[in-house]
């Protein structure tokens, strides 16, 4: 891991379009401006992980599952 | 119309048409690779609910839904993210949302609703997106525990 010092204020760029600034620092806490363009994707790591932990978790093991969520949530669904 | 075959042990034989097919650039979160997905119907007649299953790795499937028509309150403001799709009019845009079906529970299907499909109907593509500020999360019962028998 390529790892920089910045102060108060200073900034990095990654590549031309990506610009990332401390903005302020309070004891253990650090707050970052961050440039980019809208199709580049800035996320906090654990929110990451918490969405590819439940896309992982979500596969399909078999067309049954499909099968059975949309047969009793349409059963139901008429009870009603 | 072109169409496009699919076999899979899992999912078995699809033959979609091809202009059904949902490109994700980037992939979805954790699954970069994964970027071509054929959406298929369940049996039941409409129901909000379809199977999408990779076109790259025909093993890999996932259930989604019209997450309206399963939480009539659900708010996602995601308007920020049309220009990234090329989305022009929100009647160009479709919402789905990911779910996780128990293979031996159907009724405890939860869903994402943190982490929508935000699709452009007009060119096929799609990007999931993470709600920011959201009091919503990834794992959403759609079936009410009361209702669950």
């Amino acid at each position: 891991m390529l790892v920089l010092t910045r102060k108060l204020g200073q900034s990095i760029r990654i590549g031309g379009s990506i610009r990332i600034q401390v903005v302020e620092v309070r004891g253990n806490q650090i707050r970052l401006g961050i440039e980019a363009p809208a199709e580049v994707r800035v996320l906090r790591e654990e929110l990451y992980q918490q969405v590819s932990e439940e896309n992982e978790r979500a596969q399909l093991g078999a067309r049954d599952g499909l099968e059975g969520v949309a047969g009793v949530w349409t059963e139901l669904r008429k009870k009603k | 119309m072109p169409e496009l075959s699919i076999h899979s042990t899992r999912f078995g034989s699809l033959t979609v048409a091809e202009e059904s097919v949902l490109e994700f650039p980037e992939g979805l979160i954790g699954l970069p690779h994964l970027r071509r997905f054929a959406l298929f119907e369940p049996s039941v007649p409409n129901s909000p609910f379809r199977g999408m299953v990779s076109v790259d790795d025909p093993e890999i499937g996932l259930a989604i839904a019209d997450p309206h028509m399963l939480f009539a309150d659900y708010e996602a403001d995601v308007s920020a993210e049309y220009p990234v799709l090329g989305i022009e009019a929100p009647e160009e845009a479709a919402l789905y949302v990911i779910l996780t079906v128990p293979l031996d529970n159907p009724l405890r299907t939860t869903a994402n609703l943190l982490a929508p499909l935000l699709v452009n109907k007009r060119l096929r593509i799609g990007r999931q997106v993470v709600l920011s500020e959201s009091r919503y999360s990834t794992r959403h019962p759609i079936i009410a525990p009361r209702q669950q028998g």
